[in-house]
């Protein structure tokens, strides 16, 4: 360190102790309690540490910092696995402990404010009264907090039916590294690129989050909670294979090897059963009538797979046992050793039987017990070794193997981290997974957001220069290589003529089903009714079902959705990989064929909803969700009649007389309600008027906005989508400007197809500035302010 | 185990942070039992000075031992906190004053016998010879959520008595009838019981958690003495934080050779008197619906003995009604709400409002300061709840 340095470290110090008071600690032995995480092998000393307790604080502090050219590191509860919020010597850290308010849920639109500092496992008392719940939660969930779990994009078991936080997360509360704050929504009031997204997993490199809104979902009124044993690895991993693809859809899907579980027994929290080579936790959870027959369908196909035995819990404390044990296992792993290296692979569902095998091959070439556990419903796996760091010989068997443990996992088509995130672990490994064009988008992203380089620098992506025009690898396109590559030429062709790109997406077709991944690529210039036919008779199929877009491309860029948003969310929950060629010409796949990938930023969902602003969609990879046999059912009445149905599948609303009829579709219907055969036709009709997209305004607004924007619409409107608070009307241009201009934000809004200008916050709109310039940089593409 | 052993045993997971009342308190990681060890890993590896300041999380540290129950690595943390307490202790010339009177006090019955007549004679006037303790105004308040004294039933004598209940020493000068009550319910239970001979003494634990370890070996050997005179088999807690000291006995007297076999022996007979009663299949009339009871677990009964399940056996019923967070401490803590007030009264009214939330009239607990600090939270808060001893709840409600 330089002497001007520590004359600037002197001032910031200062500076900061005026500024913040007692919440600046400054003393070398309590800075130094800020210094690690749960990896437990990084460590930094940093300069002061300072515990902020709302967003003006963020951005003082962000002024501050930036002012004397340190570097700011956000942190949590610092249960992370991988380093991503290890201060380096002489940063600053900003802590978001004290930031703790939760508000009361938003329970029509199953909503809940929670600030960063805010325990994910405090949820659930407070939401328990209401009949909802949160469901990711990452095996620290007790302790990890809101604004970790989305710096990491945490995962954990219940993401195999639930999905993880970036799918749960509607909108953050965010200040950038210019200190300028807002607002970024995704969902359906997003009005523009899903930044949210972007934001989720970015691991505090692109902003500080101080709040997220998260969306819930209604509690299940039964569990049923199973552990399977088995003899044989083998045996377990195919069985879970073929428990997915029987099309019943566990809630958590859990695999522990016989070390871990023998290390669970020491614990003493919970009996499992010795003698087994591995163990399945299996949940299952929703109404009573589907739960008992999906436990009974799953103890089946356990019997045909050789199960030992097969418990039930019956009680919840019996769960809680259960469910500790493996929660603690990380942990619970260091009784083996020192030091634990987990690692946090993820791969397609139906190759979980080849990666189990390779790390029992690498591992015992290299001398090593690998102990494994892993969310076997989602192909992650965490294989840990347990080792002295002190052991120069083992730490390096340990990485060799690791290295080697993480490119057989990239060969399978899978993800070098499912849930942990990149830190400072993964940076020199996300090579091995992202192509230079991914890495050096990721990068020019990251230039763009943080132009000083003041948040979490050497976390997340790593430097790496952008590749020519032309650059990326064309066959991560698959079967739509070629076509690929013509639309890098038109790319090239546009740029160097200046004019508008212009794509007939007809050749962008081909489906690909795997069923015992529970995924399908489809190409961009594909329609649902193509899918559709394809899926027809299977116990899979695709969720959305949206009400203008025809052809996935559109879906994409549209962010479209039907009446089914209620139950399944929008485009945000099912997209799982995307490629597309960048308006700079690269061709980038970002995501991969497995439902958890925290490795890098996520540049596939950013693109939900870009209008075609920031690349042209190639192809896709969409998860495939079980069909659950429901019948329609409607009534008259006002908007409230509908809440808190359980098991709801679709909702939708046509005006009758002064009110509304209501439709839905579920399971049992709420009270009050009678079966509507007619619901789908009714459905079909209203689809087949919206195709007609003259005078037609789109708006999507929250809940306590919708009257309101009904009584400014003045007359009623063809289609209400309540939970999603969308409104389709015919009106004409003005009425639709007038009321885009007045809502929100968070709302989105479009007219005969084209988006309009909402009050949506001035920080999206930057961003979305600075984002085009990197991938579209001689505006060649569509979108902008639309033709 | 070595300390420092028993410090690499932690990986830093953090799935302690949310069980620590202290942690949920200052929200900042010097106060979690994380922060704890990374503290006195420093202050040993020389890393951060040896100072009385950089030492203090330890005596603000409520020694509730919860982190250990939720470490999956399974980190002694309190072999951790004594070592830290210790070096506290050295460093403090003289120790706090309130600490060095509550220590002689429970190693003499006659001194404690004093104290109470002159409570119970003069009231808070009493306190005027306490003058100048920082702690004057919380022990005043302590003072006055103690129970009055009560008659106390008479208890035969029985020789060489398997199950010898070890009386304690603020226990057997403010709740004799619970101790004698105890006797006769396991003498119902099937069981010989009988008191202790009170040479016994106090069990050293507040001695111990203060950092002063000579003291404590020498209060563990003559209650290991008086118990193997006595002749029994079984010794008998009715206080957790005492069961689970006498527990560790045989880490205490490890390195003394004359007494290690002796305390490991001793610390294997240590058993709490619910765990017996349970065992023994002892039942009383359950409580009915209308009359709603919840448990507050005694934080060493739970995290040190590991009795959880036995006293809720004891008390089901339509009426038990669980409390949410009854494993977390009250704030009681040995003489933790004698020195920090500031702290346990913060602890105090959370674990009030969940007893509230339960709606019970009546919450139990199975440790005397447990109970002492429950009657205060009572007292201050309206009374809307009574507190009862385990053994006194059974007492009442023979069937």
């Amino acid at each position: 360190m330089s002497s001007t340095d520590l004359l600037g470290s002197g001032e910031l110090l200062r500076e900061l102790a005026r500024r913040f008071g007692p919440l600046c600690l400054r003393q070398p032995a309590k800075v130094r309690l800020y210094g690690y995480d749960a990896m437990g092998t990084a460590f930094g000393v940093p300069l002061a540490v300072v515990q902020v307790e709302g967003q003006q604080d963020i951005q003082d502090l962000i002024a501050i910092v930036g002012r004397h050219g340190g570097k700011l590191v956000a942190r949590g509860a610092g249960t992370g696995l991988s380093g991503g919020a290890v201060p380096r010597d002489g940063q600053v850290v900003l802590s978001l402990e004290r930031m703790q308010s939760v508000s009361r849920p938003d329970v029509p639109h199953r909503r809940l404010r929670a600030e960063a500092g805010v325990v994910n496992g405090s949820l659930d008392a407070i939401l328990r009264p209401y009949g909802l719940f949160y469901p990711p939660d990452p095996a620290s969930y007790r302790v990890s907090t809101i604004g970790g779990n989305v710096a990491e994009n945490a995962g954990g078991p219940h993401a195999v039916k639930y999905g993880v936080t970036g799918h749960r997360v509607a909108a953050v509360e965010i200040t950038d590294a210019e200190g300028q704050a807002g607002l970024l929504t995704a969902g359906p009031w997003q009005g523009g690129l899903d930044l949210a997204a972007l934001v989720t997993g970015a691991e505090g490199t692109l902003g500080v989050v101080s709040a997220a809104w998260l969306a819930l979902e209604e509690r299940p009124e039964t569990t049923v909670t199973m552990l399977m044993s088995f003899a044989e690895i083998a045996q377990a991993s195919a069985c879970v294979s073929a428990i997915v693809a029987s099309g019943v859809l566990p809630a958590t899907l859990e695999f522990l090897d016989r070390a871990t579980v023998a290390a669970v027994e020491r614990w003493g929290v919970a009996h499992y059963p010795e003698g087994s080579a591995a163990v399945l936790l299996v949940e299952f959870d929703g109404l009573p009538q589907e739960v008992e027959g999906a436990a009974a369908a799953a103890e089946e196909i356990g019997r045909s797979y050789g199960v030992l035995s097969c418990e039930i819990a019956r009680t919840a404390e019996e769960r809680d046992a259960l469910w500790l044990g493996r929660r603690g296992a990380y942990a619970v792993v260091a009784r083996y050793g020192r030091r634990v290296l987990t690692q946090d692979v993820t791969v397609p569902r139906d190759r979980l039987t080849e990666m189990l095998a390779a790390v029992d091959e690498i591992s015992t070439r290299h001398g090593l017990q690998a102990v494994t556990v892993g969310h076997a419903g989602d192909g992650n796996l965490h294989p840990d070794f347990a080792y002295d760091p002190g052991n120069r010989e083992e730490s390096e068997r340990v990485h060799r193997a690791n290295r080697e443990i993480l490119e057989a996992c990239v060969a399978l088509g899978g993800s070098i981290t499912g849930e942990h995130g990149i830190g400072t672990e993964k940076l020199g490994q996300l090579e091995i997974m992202l192509g230079p064009a991914e890495l050096g988008l990721s990068w020019a992203v990251r230039r763009a957001l943080d132009p000083r380089g003041l948040l979490n620098p050497g976390k997340a992506v790593p430097e790496a220069p952008r590749t020519e025009p032309g650059g990326g690898d064309a066959a991560c396109a698959g079967g739509l290589a070629e076509a690929a590559r013509a639309i890098v030429a038109q790319v090239a062709v546009a740029r160097r003529e200046r004019r508008r790109l212009s794509v007939d997406d007809g050749a962008l077709r081909g489906i690909e089903v795997s069923l015992a991944n529970m995924t399908v690529r489809v190409g961009a210039g594909n329609t649902m009714a193509e899918l559709q036919a394809v899926l027809r008779g299977e116990a899979l199929g695709f969720a959305i079902e949206p009400l203008l877009a025809e052809t996935f491309g559109e879906l994409l860029l549209t962010n479209d959705y039907g009446p089914e948003e209620v139950a399944q969310g929008t485009l945000r929950r099912h997209l799982l990989a995307l490629t597309y060629v960048t308006g700079y010409g690269e061709v980038v796949r970002f995501g991969r064929d497995v439902v958890k990938n925290v490795a890098g930023y996520d540049l596939c969902r950013l693109l939900i909803g870009s209008r075609g602003r920031l690349g042209v969609p190639i192809e896709m990879t969409l998860r495939l969700v079980p069909r659950r046999e429901t019948a329609w059912w409607s009534r008259r009445g006002t908007l409230e009649d509908y809440g808190g149905a359980r098991g709801l599948e679709r909702l939708f609303a046509v005006p009758e007389g002064g009110a509304h009829r209501l439709y839905l579709q579920a399971l049992t219907p709420p009270g009050g309600f009678t079966e509507a055969p007619e619901g789908p036709e009714v459905l079909a009709g209203l689809r087949r008027e919206l195709r007609q997209r003259e005078t037609l305004l789109d708006l999507a607004v929250p809940w306590s906005e919708l009257e309101r924007a009904l009584g400014a619409l003045g007359h009623p409107p063809l289609l209400l989508l309540p939970s999603a608070g969308r409104v389709l009307a015919r009106c004409d241009k003005e009425t639709a400007e007038r009321l885009a201009g007045s809502a929100g934000p968070p709302a989105a809004a479009s007219y005969q197809g084209v988006a309009l200008r909402t009050a949506a916050g001035e920080l999206a709109t930057k961003w979305q500035e600075r984002l085009q310039a990197v991938f579209d940089p001689d505006g060649i593409l569509l979108g902008g302010d639309g033709p | 185990m070595k300390v420092q052993d028993a410090i690499d045993t932690c990986i830093q997971c953090g799935f302690c942070l949310q069980s620590c009342p202290t942690y949920r308190i200052f929200r900042t990681e010097e106060s979690s039992p994380r922060g704890r060890i990374a503290r006195l890993k420093d202050v040993l590896s020389s890393a951060v000075e040896e100072t009385a300041e950089n030492l203090a999380t330890f005596e603000e540290c409520l020694g509730c031992r919860a982190c250990e129950a939720a470490c999956p690595s399974g980190v002694p943390y309190e072999t951790i906190l004594l070592v830290g307490r210790s070096r506290l202790r050295a460093l403090q010339e003289p120790p706090p004053a309130e600490a060095r009177l509550a220590l002689r006090m429970v190693r003499s019955h006659v001194l404690l016998r004093s104290a109470q007549r002159l409570w119970q004679t003069r009231g808070n006037r009493a306190l005027r010879l306490a003058r100048g303790l920082r702690s004057q105004r919380s022990a005043a308040r302590l003072m006055a959520a103690l129970p009055a004294p009560a008659e106390v039933p008479a208890v035969p004598r029985e020789a060489r008595a398997q199950a010898q209940i070890h009386r304690g020493c603020v226990m057997d000068v403010v709740w004799p009838r619970t101790n004698a009550r105890a006797v006769l319910l396991l003498r119902e239970a099937g069981l010989s019981a009988d008191l202790m001979p009170q040479s016994a003494g106090c069990c050293g634990a507040l001695h111990a958690h203060q950092g002063d370890l000579p003291t404590a070996r020498e209060m563990a050997r003559q209650v290991i003495a008086a118990f193997e005179r006595s002749g029994g088999e079984t010794v008998v807690s009715l206080a957790g934080g005492c069961g689970a000291h006498m527990k560790t006995y045989r880490e205490l007297l490890a390195d003394d050779p004359d007494w290690r076999e002796r305390a490991e022996r001793f610390s294997r007979a240590v058993e709490d008197v619910a765990t017996l009663l349970d065992r023994q299949g002892y039942r009383t009339r359950p409580p009915a619906t209308d009359e709603r009871i919840t448990y507050q677990d005694s934080c060493h009964l739970r995290n040190g003995m590991k009795v959880q399940a036995a006293p809720r056996r004891l008390l089901a019923g339509d009426g038990y009604c669980e409390m949410e967070g009854a494993g977390t401490c009250c704030g009681s803590a040995g003489i933790y709400n004698l020195v920090r007030p500031d702290v346990s009264d913060v602890v105090l009214e959370g674990k009030v409002r969940e007893i509230e939330r339960t709606g019970a009239g009546t919450v139990v607990t199975a440790n005397p300061g447990c109970e002492l600090q429950l009657r205060l939270g009572a007292k201050e808060s309206g009374g809307r709840f009574e507190v009862r001893h385990l053994v006194d709840w059974l007492w009442e409600r023979r069937a």
